[in-house]
């Protein structure tokens, strides 16, 4: 033994790699896997021609960085080091604001800088957008109206407006004067009419005197508890807007309890090895209070996560016959046939509910129209003939007065293998549908358009015949 | 490849000592060499059968050099060798310098330009064509006979711990371990701990302040503040060298866990007293090479004074020009033999009156400026830079929120310049030129181990930030 006292070392060492290399190759360890979306990297195929430019290699060491035997461990064990010692996140996109509230960096630049600016080059363009999306608004709420059917705009509070006093000291972001997406809208949204519920506005002014977490330290939407208290305000608000009586939600005592997702997302995806302090937090457990007079309409929720809390801590099932949430307008929760809007047939889902809430916070408000208006101002306007028939004499003029995009048209079917009719065909499609207005001259007028997609009385007809079942 | 890459550390390595260490000693460089071919191929598989085929010319060519009795036939021979190396060197890394700057003059001139399609660099060139003139002048100057067999030659220009980044071996350094070397189980450990030193400096100090550097050098240079300017330069400062000399320590241990014993190449150089003494302890064995085969040669101190500084010049622009085909690394090198010369003719002495300490900083101050014309590779702006380091502009703040970035280039600063102790002094010659004994080395391997696994979690986790949920 003593003798081979270098040797069994050093193999130990190969021993050791080799753990590694196995647990790589085999994963037969089952590990805790880290938290947090990402893009993930496809198994390079080897190619002759991938090999030599060099991009087989590139995507294998991605491929490998994401799946080496042990990764969890070690990426949590280097993340818990730097948090530790420097009270540092290893993830770019969550900052560590005082006293260890954490914040989404985008939150954090949107409160010292605005992101506004990266999306508009002065004050005036980002005005006449911000204008658009207001009429637009206005003149899909009327549409809808004229159908029963009631939109409604809910601005949930962010951490970084409600907890300005936590967020990390700034040193990098410098505000240019200019407009706030909020700051017009809430204006605007006075002055024409709009439906809409501000939570910015409530929850500062309530901010000091509730007894429980309006935010939580670690997570970046409002607390499970506030949820359920904005989403019994939003109910309340729904009545008086439909005129109807709906559920109330039976809302339990509060009590501390350990943290509970979501109200941690932005600590798990730091992925670290221990938690970062027992942070207790305040719950009540909720259910509905039972009312046979109280109707339960269909519902459809557009917008961004912050309505995952509501889901999740409200029996929001039974408050409803249906709901959907389309989240960010692009992936379907709660339908069984659908995962995503595209797949939709859009004038039964525009008849389906009868409320249809969008949900944004500040951060995001400035892209709350997200294709889903536009796309339902031209479906209430114009039925699939006539969208049909502007669609294809926008294609002969792109094919005969020689449009710039023609040409990567042509490339794009060539490589798809599809007919360039039919490349041209979606693409039209995709233009009228986020901005309708440049292509359906009485969309842009000021008044409310006079064209009507005539089927959608009967499709509504029948949503509420089959609802009524 | 690099070292401090997954496909490396996790795949390529465990497999190569595993197949090393399972095989005997007489089929070792075998599989050395062909790992070797594997490591090269993999990095840059168009120029694999390139480096072979001048490895199978040079061979060959300084064989036939070796047997003749004749001088004119040995220098015919030695000059044809030379011409391979240096001509492919000169292709390869200079010839889009050379036709973008000779459309420069001929646009000056409104003469319609050269078309030439850019030529892509083979990794490593500039280490092994350097590896393989040493070969042929050894061989010349009967410093040492040349390798036997051709699989041996190959394995001498091909051997992947110092193929792609150094430190450049002359020939008569490792000829006879190439042929036969002994195996020494704790001198293999303290090659395993040298890579995990190495490997640490790379990944643990290097890549975190050079995350800052480059998020740094990306703002507005003409309005980077007089703080922030130095603290940049300073950084990379420490980047550069704990990123050169960390992939030299993974070359030196992986040599050593083969039972190479490769030169050193740095030598505490921010130690250094003056740019001369800097240049001795700096990519050491460039320099070596730069004295042995090109300032001797031609005519080192042995000439006039003019001539010996017109010869200093020469070297550092070519030792400039050798580190990158662009003009800043020109002015670079100039910039040094500048240093170099003034202190010939009597900067040294006012050094030597100044004391240790006093010359110690203002070398570093020098070489620090010159990183920046290293670095910055447009010299308006590379000007721009030090020309802030001088603004005496405190107002705007330096945009680094990060404590990790400071203690690490304060660590990194403190070994910088831990030698000059005798403390510091001790600990280097017991870290790096003691044998260790097993007490010793009980306590030093799992550390070490515990290093390389920690380096790892920092390899993959610096670029791992997950969104909270996912969009679209």
């Amino acid at each position: 033994m003593r003798k081979h006292f270098h040797k069994i070392l050093f193999f130990s060492t190969i021993a050791i790699m080799v753990v590694f290399l196995l647990q790589t190759v085999t994963g037969v360890v089952k590990l805790e896997p880290l938290q947090g979306v990402t893009i993930e990297t496809e198994k390079p195929k080897l190619t002759l021609k991938n090999y030599t430019d060099g991009s087989f290699q590139n995507e294998s060491e991605n491929y490998l960085r994401e799946h080496f035997g042990f990764r969890e461990w070690l990426i949590r064990g280097y993340n818990q080091f730097l948090w530790g010692c420097f009270r540092e996140s290893n993830n770019a996109t969550v900052v560590r604001g005082k006293k260890d509230w954490l914040f989404e960096e985008t939150h954090v630049r949107d409160y010292y800088e605005s992101l506004m600016y990266n999306y508009a080059a002065d004050n005036d363009e980002m005005r006449r957008t911000f204008e658009t999306e207001v009429q637009r608004f206005k003149k899909v709420q009327e549409l809808l109206e004229e159908h029963n059917i009631h939109l409604f705009l809910v601005i949930a509070p962010c951490k970084d407006a409600i907890y300005p006093e936590y967020l990390p000291k700034n040193t990098t972001y410098i505000r240019p004067d200019g407009l706030h997406a909020y700051d017009y809208y809430k204006k605007r949204f006075d002055e024409t009419g709009v439906n809409y519920i501000d939570f910015v506005s409530y929850f500062r002014s309530i901010k000091d005197s509730v007894d429980y977490p309006l935010f939580p330290s670690g997570g970046t939407h409002w607390s499970n508890i506030a949820s359920v208290y904005a989403f019994d305000s939003i109910l309340r608000y729904m009545e008086v807007l439909g005129n109807q009586n709906l559920i109330n939600l039976d809302i339990g005592e509060r009590y501390p309890a350990e943290t509970r997702d979501p109200d941690n997302d932005l600590e798990k995806v730091l992925n670290l090895a221990f938690p970062i302090k027992s942070r207790p937090n305040i719950y009540a457990d909720v259910s509905i209070k039972e009312d046979s007079t109280a109707e339960r309409p269909n519902f459809l929720a557009v917008g961004d996560s912050y309505f995952f809390n509501i889901a999740g801590s409200t029996p929001i099932w039974e408050v409803f016959q249906k709901y959907l949430y389309w989240y960010y307008n692009s992936t379907i929760y709660g339908d069984d046939e659908h995962t995503t809007t595209l797949e939709v047939d859009i004038e039964q889902e525009l008849m389906r509910p009868d409320y249809i809430m969008l949900i944004y916070n500040p951060v995001t408000l400035y892209e709350f129209s997200s294709y889903y208006l536009p796309r339902a101002l031209l479906h209430l306007c114009y039925d699939q003939a006539a969208i049909d028939s502007a669609a294809h004499k926008m294609m002969r003029e792109i094919k005969f007065y020689g449009y710039p995009e023609y040409s990567e048209y042509l490339s794009i079917a060539k490589k798809s293998n599809r007919s360039i009719d039919d490349v041209l065909y979606d693409n039209v499609l995709f233009m009228f549908r986020t901005n309708p207005e440049d292509f359906f001259g009485e969309l842009s007028d000021d008044q409310l358009p006079v064209s009507r997609n005539k089927n959608l009385a009967r499709i509504r007809k029948n949503a509420i015949f089959a609802r009524s079942k | 490849m690099v070292f401090s890459s997954n496909v490396f550390l996790i795949l390529f390595l465990p497999i190569f000592l595993i197949c090393y260490f399972a095989c005997p000693g007489k089929w070792r460089n075998i599989i050395l060499l062909l790992f070797s071919i594997v490591f090269y191929a993999y990095g840059a598989p168009t120029f694999i059968l390139l480096l072979l085929g001048s490895t199978v010319i040079n061979f060959y060519l300084v064989k036939l050099l070796y047997k003749s009795d004749n001088l004119i036939h040995r220098k015919l021979f030695a000059g044809l060798a030379i011409l391979v190396s240096l001509g492919l060197l000169g292709y390869f890394k200079y010839a889009n310098f050379f036709v973008d700057n000779l459309n420069a003059v001929l646009g000056a001139f409104g003469l319609e330009p050269l078309t030439f399609a850019k030529v892509l660099l083979p990794i490593g060139i500039s280490f092994f064509s350097f590896q393989s003139i040493t070969y042929v002048v050894d061989t010349y100057r009967n410093i040492h006979k040349p390798m036997e067999r051709l699989t041996d030659y190959m394995l001498y220009i091909i051997m992947f711990p110092q193929l792609i980044a150094g430190p450049i071996v002359r020939y008569c350094d490792i000829a006879d371990e190439i042929r036969s070397r002994e195996q020494n189980w704790s001198e293999i450990l303290q090659g395993f701990y040298r890579f995990v030193i190495g490997l640490s400096k790379k990944v643990l100090i290097a890549d975190v302040i050079g995350r800052q550097v480059d998020t740094l050098l990306a703002g507005d240079l003409l309005t980077m503040g007089t703080g922030t300017a130095w603290i940049t330069i300073i950084a990379y400062t420490m980047q550069l060298y704990f990123d050169f000399s960390g992939y030299s320590d993974m070359a030196i241990g992986l040599g050593k866990i083969m039972g190479f014993h490769f030169p050193e190449n740095f030598d505490n150089p921010y130690n250094s007293a003056s740019v001369s003494e800097f240049w001795r302890r700096w990519h050491i064995t460039l320099g070596t090479f730069m004295r042995n085969y090109l300032y001797i040669p031609l005519g080192g101190n042995r000439c006039s004074k003019p001539r010996m500084y017109f010869n200093l010049w020469v070297v550092f622009l070519l030792s400039g020009l050798w580190h990158g085909a662009s003009w800043n690394f020109v002015i670079w090198g100039a910039y040094h033999g500048f240093w170099l010369v003034l202190e010939r003719i009597g900067l040294g002495k006012v050094y030597e009156k100044m004391g240790k300490i006093p010359s110690v900083i203002i070398t570093f101050l020098i070489v620090t400026i010159g990183w920046a014309i290293f670095r910055i590779e447009n010299l308006s702006d590379a000007f721009t830079f030090i020309s802030r380091l001088f603004a005496f502009d405190f107002q705007s703040i330096a945009p680094i929120n990060s404590l990790h970035f400071y203690a690490v280039l304060i660590v990194a600063m403190a070994f910088a310049f831990f030698s000059l102790s005798p403390l510091g002094k001790r600990g280097q010659t017991f870290f790096f030129y003691t044998e260790y004994s097993k007490k010793q080395h009980l306590a030093i391997w799992p550390v070490s181990v515990l290093l390389f696994i920690f380096c790892l979690g920092a390899l993959n986790a610096s670029g791992f930030s997950p969104f909270i949920y996912f969009r679209f």
